[in-house]
């Protein structure tokens, strides 16, 4: 039998492969770094260290020199670089000096929280030293909590809890009074709303233990990101040091770009690439992670493969799985330790795989589709390689604008320093709930209280009091509404209501009302987890929704009719005499019918009888001058110049995450050939969340890029009809099905906006500073 | 910022819109115009920490004790006071003559517990000689309420408190009953708006001299808990937990199985043969201070007022019921 070696020149050579490869980048091997030795550690963490054949990389020392010096820190190293250790070893260096001294230790994930644990326990059984540490979340038994309560100095916990419990700070008073370290792990997931939610969560935080009189030192572990200080300062509310530079070692890495859609489009799908990528490189030994985007995927894979049984092939397939979240967590633990040990040799698996878990280091990773973050394609890439052997990415291409704009620029992907990760502590709606959770926890007072929340709370203030929600006592505003706040507030909503989704008596998930309208109306199929269910029932009033499993490869996308109205315009710039603003918008969404579709056939609509669904949000807009439309008018008409409008807002929407941190469907869009108010042809791209989220905000900041690689995008797309493809200007979620576009004019659209001559003046209508 | 968004999100939860029941227009309307001068002998006093509402009443009990005195022998009668004794030796040595704990000095096996409980009795410090009795009989007998008899009968304060909610908000009246020759005299304390509470806390602080023993009913796990937080927050002395008597786990204790709750008025309807009528329901108190401070008008609060004193005047006659059992006995009426 004798399985051969993976090679990649072979790999290149194979007639099945070698028309798709866009480009092969070596990443080369780097030797580990670390800092001459003048440590000075503490002989149990020396010895430690000995004993673990440990030498601390250059990283995990600057680590350690900044907590020393009490100074918060970001540290943006890869993966399985040792970020842990790094924060470790100068937590417990401070727990053995100072006796009192206590330690928070969040994670988003309770998984992740049990795996520390246990390194911790690990760690303390080799050093001879006793810290106590607990995990304290949903979990811990009742009457385990008092006794932690007292005796704990490190506890390991998630943001959910840690919003539950602050209110209850008087039964942690010894806790937050010795408060001295806050360790946030993988950071760059607190974004969109949830971080938004969460940096509010951690000024309250702060103002707890200032009341305590501690004023711990924060270390955020995070993965790359392009705007590290920027992002720490806004969750954290501090200006935080950057470690970034590595010092771990590195083997060759070999990152593939495969696009399957390279010569245009023929009967090529993704998803089948992938598998016979993922079957290829089984077949010579390498243990190999097969990312897909769904639970349907993962199943379709090992499906696929195994119909191809044959005695070379049997014992290759027993050593192959599917992984996805909806399994259960002994199953996934099982998964987990045998891709550890090598037992299996392949897993298929959603990007639960992605964070942290312990798996061990894998010799290639398969990236079905742009996963919709930088970050999270080096999150996956760092699945294999750790250590000093050659490693396999290979990234392939789905057929949309974003994917294929990656083929065609590997060099500009590999160098991009991650995109901007979002979060806008300012929204509206979510500090609303934020204040009102701090009234809860201690009086506010506006005028001491305001700097943790960095603005002049007052007139928030005089609104609750207004409402009944709040009242005044000497040390300030106390919240004496008739549920306890921090119930009413979810971290994952906008909203303090969410709707609930049920099947048959089990709780799924809770749904923001945008989320309902257009994922989860009447008839839709809905994701959980990957997996589909039919939406049965939606209860407006008491916010509950019905579904039931439905087993299916259908999906269902909704029809809309949108209006926008301009509240308030912020700020405005013109660039190359277009004129851009920003500012906040009212919109209507209409969501009249719906389709059901199997891929991108459609098979029927059905319409749909809800009220439009309105809200404010914030929006960058552009009005296109007179003279390019009367420029196109001598060639096209309206309707052909309306559908270059529409094609060019679709094609800016859909590049606008490879420089934001977002998904395309966290924004909306709407162009018009007269906005009413003005009479002037605009297009508007603003948050799909209320109150915003700062996604429109970046866009308007990093207009110009984002403009040009959406012309680049668009002019050099293979395909060849009047309406584009969805690799250029077809969106999969148009609520007109992708009618009335027109690739040619939104061509020429992009090229007299960007022809003028550049001349960039920025008038600033902002009364508030944005820090 | 357009806050007409947010009123939507939170209007459930406040209880201006709640719809209160039907007392609520009707007293609005009775007391517009009054002030709290004309009611319980209500006066504005100050102290260094604000402005408050004083209040006054005195009541007679229908059930007091005659005579108080230091008296333990409920408490010594209860032979399980003694380490090693539990029921069935209790029996054994009752019916063997041995009436009292300190019959049992001499006894060749008990004789020694029986001494190290003397000395505790002889410390006559009120919380160490509860801590000891109260391990060795339950943390609620109803016996170890006749140790309240080492003091005088004026340290004995009732205290019942009314707040806007269960926890993290605050109070607004704290009432404090106590025996004087005549019978109880009630003190009520109510802060005209929430900037006065710290003057309510303090007030009732310097009511309490040294040395008082907190009577309440749930006080232990609620209002004194309570009270203290608010002491917390405002960075201001707390009061001592203990010692305390928390007649609902004496009334527990006894009365678990015969009442279908131990509910101060439960009790109050089932062994004290009263019924209140048009009383404020507990869960609309808050609404009813806040209907207050929103129309400045006083009506909502007398009520309040009233069920605060009655609650009070109940306490007092459930403690002197359940220290006197053979005077009043212990059977609720049962239907």
């Amino acid at each position: 039998m004798g399985l051969r070696p993976f090679r990649i020149e072979n790999w290149k050579r194979e007639p099945g492969f070698q028309h798709q490869i866009e480009h092969i980048e070596t990443l080369l091997s780097s030797e580990a770094f670390s800092l001459p030795d003048e440590l000075d550690l503490p002989a149990f963490i020396r010895e430690y260290l000995e004993v673990k054949k440990i030498r601390l990389f250059s990283h995990q020392q600057s680590c350690l020199e900044a907590i020393r010096q009490q100074k918060s820190v970001i540290i943006t190293t890869s993966t399985a670089s040792g970020k842990t250790l790094g924060y470790m070893i100068p937590i417990l260096e401070r727990a053995m000096q100072h006796p009192e001294e206590t330690t928070l230790l969040l994670f988003p994930l309770k998984a992740l929280a049990n795996d520390q644990w246990k390194q911790i326990k690990e760690m303390q059984e080799l050093m001879k030293i006793n810290v106590p540490a607990f995990i304290y979340d949903g979990d811990t038994p009742l009457s385990q909590r008092s006794m932690i309560r007292s005796k704990a100095r490190i506890i390991l916990t998630n943001p959910y809890e840690l919003h539950y419990i602050l209110p209850w700070h008087a039964k942690w008073a010894r806790f937050y009074s010795h408060l001295g370290v806050v360790v946030i792990d993988e950071a760059h997931t607190y974004r969109g709303v949830f971080g938004s939610n969460f940096s509010l969560l951690v000024r309250r935080l702060k103002r707890i233990c200032h009341f305590y009189q501690s004023k711990p030192v924060f270390v955020l572990s995070s993965a790359t990101m392009q705007n590290a200080q920027e992002f720490s300062k806004k969750l954290i509310d501090e200006s935080c040091q950057l470690i970034d530079q590595d010092g771990s070692s590195k083997g060759t890495k070999h990152f593939v770009f495969y696009n399957p859609f390279k010569n245009g489009q023929d009967t090529r799908t993704t998803l089948d690439e992938s598998r016979k990528i993922f079957h290829y490189c089984i077949s010579h030994e390498l243990q190999t992670l097969c990312f897909v985007g769904s639970r349907k995927s993962t199943e379709w894979i090992l499906f696929q493969l195994k119909q191809k049984k044959n005695p070379f092939n049997q014992p290759l397939l027993d050593r192959i799985s599917s992984y996805r979240a909806g399994y259960l967590p002994e199953e996934r633990r099982r998964i987990e330790q045998q891709l550890k040990s090598r037992e299996l040799l392949g897993a298929i698996s959603t990007n639960a795989l992605e964070v942290g878990i312990d798996i061990g280091s894998l010799d290639s990773v398969i990236i079905t589709g742009y996963p919709g973050s930088v970050i999270s394609t080096w999150q996956q890439a760092g699945r294999c390689g750790r250590g000093k052997n050659e490693s396999f990415v290979f990234l392939v291409a789905y057929q949309n604008p974003l994917d294929q704009y990656i083929m065609k620029h590997p060099i500009e992907f590999l160098n991009r320093n991650h995109e901007h990760a979002i979060i806008n502590p300012h929204n509206p709606y979510i500090l609303a709930n934020h204040l009102l959770c701090a009234a809860y926890e201690m009086p506010v007072d506006p005028e001491k209280d305001s700097v943790f929340f960095g603005l002049d709370t007052t007139p928030w203030w005089l609104f609750f009091e207004q409402e009944g929600l709040v009242t005044k006592t000497a040390l300030g505003y106390t919240y004496i509404g008739r549920d306890p706040a921090v119930k009413l507030v979810s971290l994952q909503h906008l909203t303090n209501e969410p709707f609930r989704l049920f099947c048959g008596n089990t709780l799924l998930e809770t749904l923001d009302k945008g989320q309902v309208f257009r994922e989860a109306h009447e008839g839709a199929i809905f994701l959980h987890f990957a997996e589909p269910y039919r939406v049965i029932s939606v209860d407006w009033i008491t916010k509950k929704i019905e579904v039931a499993r439905e087993e299916t490869d259908h999906s269902t996308e909704v029809m809309k009719e949108i209006s926008v109205q301009v509240l308030h315009k912020r700020e405005s710039q013109s660039w190359r005499a277009l004129a851009l603003q920003f500012g906040e918008i009212n919109v209507k969404e209409h969501y009249f019918a719906y389709q059901e579709k199997r891929y991108q056939q459609v098979l029927s609509q059905h319409e749909m009888n809800l009220p439009p669904m309105e809200f404010d949000t914030e929006s960058m807009w552009m009005e296109i001058p007179d003279e390019i439309i009367y420029t196109l008018q001598k060639k096209h008409t309206i309707e052909d110049i309306m559908g270059g409008l529409h094609g060019t807002e679709h094609a800016m929407i859909g590049i606008m995450p490879f420089y934001v941190m977002c998904d395309r469907r966290d924004i909306g869009g709407f162009s018009t050939m007269q906005y009413l108010p003005t009479g002037k042809p605009t297009i508007f791209i603003y948050d799909g969340y209320e109150g915003g989220i700062g996604l429109s905000e970046e866009a308007y900041r990093n207009f110009e890029a984002i403009i040009e690689a959406t012309y680049e995008v668009v002019k050099t797309c293979p395909c060849d009809s009047d309406n584009g493809c969805p690799a250029c200007i077809q969106s999969p979620k148009c609520g007109n099905e992708n009618a009335f576009l027109n690739k040619a004019v939104t061509i020429e659209l992009l090229e007299w906006m960007m022809r003028l001559p550049a001349s960039i003046k920025k008038e600033s209508h902002a009364r508030k500073k944005r820090k | 910022m357009n806050f007409e968004r947010l009123k939507d999100r939170w209007r459930s939860v406040s209880y201006y819109t709640r719809p209160a029941d039907n007392s609520l227009p009707v007293l609005l309307k009775k007391y517009e115009g009054a002030s709290f001068e004309d009611f319980f002998n209500g006066r504005s006093i100050q102290n260094e920490l604000g402005e408050l509402y004083h209040f006054s009443k005195e009541y007679s009990l229908a059930r007091y004790p005659e005579h108080w005195e230091k008296q333990l022998f409920p408490l010594l009668s209860n032979l399980k006071l003694v380490t090693g004794i539990g029921d069935k030796t209790h029996q054994r040595l009752r019916r063997s003559g041995y009436n009292s704990v300190l019959d049992l000095q001499t006894h060749p096996r008990f004789g020694k517990a029986s001494e190290e409980l003397q000395e505790a009795l002889q410390t006559e410090n009120l919380s160490v000689m509860l801590s000891y009795c109260r391990s060795r009989i339950g943390y609620n007998h109803p016996d170890l309420l006749c140790l309240s008899t080492f003091h005088s009968l004026q340290h004995l304060c009732f205290l019942d408190i009314e707040t806007l909610g269960l926890y993290n908000c605050p109070l607004f009246l704290i009432g404090i009953a106590r025996w004087n020759e005549k019978g109880v005299q009630i003190n009520q304390y109510l802060a005209p708006n929430i900037m006065q509470e710290r003057a309510v806390l303090t007030a009732c602080r310097n009511e309490l001299p040294p040395g008082s023993i907190l009577v309440t009913y749930n006080g232990d796990s609620f209002d004194i808990p309570f009270i203290n937080d608010r002491l917390r927050l405002y960075q201001l002395p707390l009061i001592p937990r203990s010692p305390s008597f928390d007649m609902l786990l004496y009334v527990r204790w006894q009365w678990r199985n015969q009442l279908p709750d131990c509910r101060l008025q439960t009790v109050e309807s089932r062994m004290l043969g009263r019924t209140r009528n048009d009383d404020v329901p507990g869960s609309l108190v808050p609404t009813y201070y806040q209907t207050y401070l929103a129309r400045k008008n006083i009506g909502p609060l007398i009520p309040i007022l009233e069920h605060n004193q009655l609650d009070l005047v109940s306490l007092m006659e459930i403690f002197f019921t359940m220290i006197e059992p053979e005077k009043y006995g212990t059977t609720p009426v049962s239907y």
